[in-house]
């Protein structure tokens, strides 16, 4: 039952990350928005940190991944051996936290360049930008 | 020994202290003397930048290959720095382009925001150095993103143009998805190599039997996974080299408004990254002596590969006949020498990556020279190609432009740009007949845009306004003089210097064969491969 549960919730993890990224480049280069192209943005980003969330964990003999820390000590080597396969990959986490800071940075700055933007053409849309002038865009 | 390596860490970590000190200068000093006080740090601590690569030049050239530990763990647990020739001699070019783009922005740039603007040049140029040099691939996603961010910031210095909002808006956006598609391409190679260091990774790809201290064996699919995660690469590289088709939606944009300092600069700081990772994912890690599954993947990669380089190349050298604003002209220069050097790495031979570094070379110099002169016309009259004429009362500067354009064109063998098509002249006739006339179409083609420089500048009459700027023309003209002459030694040396010569096609060859120095130097562990 477990098995089963595991690999539907992987599954549908998977076909969420494709329908995620999929959608999210769709608004990047279609949507004229720059508010809707940037909230694609952070989509696109955050599902790709989801997946790499996924990297860490590991499914063996049936077991749920346990968190990567040793509680009691000293440990025996059974219990040594069972953490290494068993215990979730920190290091995944710890990429994806550093690109979720990284990103905080970028989507910052360019948060900062739509309001720029928004004050020399009075709208948010690109279609402003094309046309050369200010033109209000409901979408 | 141990200073030259200490030397490696020191470089990038000491140009973000000086963005960050040169931030603090006006915060604490709001007097005019700040603004100075900032020029002469910048130009300073560009000059020691400048100095510390070439230390670190000199070293690898006896070494081979240098590597510095951060922390002292040992790599692949810790990350490490890997200096080989090709990445140690673009350091050197990078921080020079560094210097150069100081002492330019001292003549041309007059903002009160100066201090950013030179804070965002010393942290572009730590991303590019720190990209450079690193032996790890996530430590270079890092890299690509302080690069990335400083690059989009310094586009839109100007903020009060709504274009060059625009072109850093372009940038921005382009370049958040091409670096998240990097580190997916990441997070996939550790999810079936378990391990994030370059030579763990080359040394897997050609042993996969290997087990390395740390990271021990591979954990799943390399055949698969490699297949996905470098093909996910290749776009992202295209994306920062400005090749077709990501690189067209925003490097013309970001030439003609980014501060032009920073436009000449670009090429050598912050584009020839694209060319660099190439080369360096290609033959280092997925290169010569790769596990037999990948050896066709491979040649299919670089076929696909050669024919974007190809379609690029005729695209922007077509689109450089045709373009009236001196910046975006360059630019498609600039976007048509990377696209033959991309077409050179994708020969599989060392003239063919020979002679990518050396258009890279020529073409880091040469775009110089023609964004300085195009600093000239641009504060004398304005930024037409019409405007070129303002340079005839110059002999100095004529002699430049043409220096530039012979080299760029690559006709005559007195400059460096002209062995670097003869060598992927030569490197394609081993494959094809066809690339060789390729080659020399689009050089040809070129030419047309090149010499409508000159055309027009003997053709046609312009008139210099009166800019305060142009009282004093002592440091640019300097520079481009210095610059255009360095491209003449360097083709006479290449052609009359054996030992000089000898140490380019050096690069090349270790950078295709020597990967088991970088290996074990990178590793420091003996006998796995």
């Amino acid at each position: 039952m477990s098995e089963v549960f595991i690999q539907l919730a992987f599954r549908t993890s998977i076909i969420a990350f494709i329908v995620n990224i999929a959608i999210a480049m769709y608004g990047v280069y279609t949507r004229p928005s720059l508010i809707k192209k940037f909230i694609c943005l952070i989509m696109f980003t955050d599902a790709i940190n989801l997946f790499a969330l996924f990297i860490g964990f590991r499914v063996v003999n049936n077991t749920y991944p346990k968190p990567p820390v040793l509680i009691r000590e000293p440990v025996s080597p059974g219990e040594l051996e069972e953490f290494k396969y068993i215990a979730v990959d920190p290091l995944p986490q710890a990429l994806v936290l550093t690109a979720i800071v990284i990103s905080l940075a970028v989507f910052m700055f360019v948060i900062g360049l739509i309001l720029v933007y928004y004050e020399h053409y009075g709208t948010t849309s690109i279609k402003a930008m094309r046309s050369g002038g200010v033109e209000e865009v409901f979408e | 020994m141990r200073i030259m390596e200490y030397l490696i860490g020191l470089l990038p970590f000491f140009l973000v202290a000086v963005s960050v000190i040169i931030l603090l200068i006006p915060i604490l000093n709001k007097s005019w003397k700040s603004q100075r006080l900032v020029e002469l740090l910048s130009l300073t601590t560009s000059g020691i930048a400048v100095i510390m690569s070439l230390l670190v030049l000199i070293n690898v050239v006896e070494n081979r290959v240098v590597s510095y530990r951060f922390a002292g763990f040992k790599p692949p647990l810790g990350i490490v720095y890997t200096v080989d020739l090709l990445s140690s001699l673009l350091g050197f070019l990078s921080m020079t382009a560094l210097f150069l783009t100081v002492l330019y922005s001292k003549w041309f740039i007059i903002s009160e925001w100066k201090y950013l603007y030179y804070s965002l040049l010393f942290l572009l140029s730590a991303g590019s150095i720190s990209c450079f040099y690193t032996g790890d691939i996530f430590n270079l996603f890092v890299s690509i993103e302080l690069l990335s961010i400083s690059a989009y910031g310094l586009v839109a210095f100007y903020r009060s143009k709504p274009t060059a909002i625009v072109a850093s808006l372009r940038y921005a956006m382009t370049g958040i998805v091409a670096t998240s598609i990097y580190f997916f391409a990441v997070v996939l190679i550790y999810s079936a190599f378990g391990t994030l260091n370059m030579a763990d990774i080359a040394l897997k790809l050609r042993n996969p039997n290997a087990i390395t201290p740390f990271s021990q064996s591979v954990l799943g699919d390399i055949v698969l996974t490699s297949k996905i995660a470098f093909s996910l690469m290749v776009w992202v590289f295209l994306f920062k080299t400005g090749i077709l088709p990501i690189g067209f939606t925003w490097q013309p944009h970001v030439y003609s408004e980014a501060p032009l300092p920073i436009s000449a600069g670009f090429t050598a700081i912050a584009d020839s990254i694209g060319i660099y990772l190439f080369m360096r994912f290609f033959t280092t890690i997925l290169g010569w002596g790769v596990i037999e599954e990948l050896v066709v993947f491979r040649i299919t990669l670089f076929s696909f590969i050669q024919v974007l380089a190809i379609i690029s190349a005729f695209i922007s050298v077509l689109l450089m006949i045709v373009e009236k604003d001196i910046k975006k002209l360059i630019t498609y220069s600039t976007i048509s020498q990377f696209s033959l050097a991309l077409l050179g790495i994708t020969l599989d031979n060392v003239f063919g990556v020979v002679s990518a570094i050396l258009l890279l070379i020529s073409n880091i110099l040469g775009d110089a020279v023609l964004f300085y002169l195009a600093g000239l016309l641009i504060i004398g009259c304005g930024r037409s190609i019409n405007c070129i004429a303002v340079l005839k009362n110059s002999k100095s500067m004529v002699f430049s432009l043409v220096v530039a354009i012979l080299n760029l064109f690559g006709v005559l063998p007195v400059t460096i740009g002209f062995w670097g098509k003869a060598l992927l002249v030569l490197a394609g006739i081993n494959k094809s007949i066809t690339l060789p006339i390729i080659v020399l179409v689009v050089s040809g083609i070129s030419a047309i845009g090149y010499f409508k420089l000159l055309h027009v500048m003997y053709t046609y009459k312009a008139v210099t306004r009166s800019d305060q700027e142009l009282r004093n023309t002592v440091i640019p003209k300097t520079i481009i003089l210095l610059l255009s002459t360095t491209l003449i030694v360097l083709g006479l040396l290449f052609t009359l210097y054996e030992p000089f010569r000898i140490f380019i096609i050096n690069v090349g060859e270790d950078l295709l064969g020597n990967y088991r120095e970088y290996i074990v130097k990178s590793i420091g562990v003996e006998g796995l491969i």
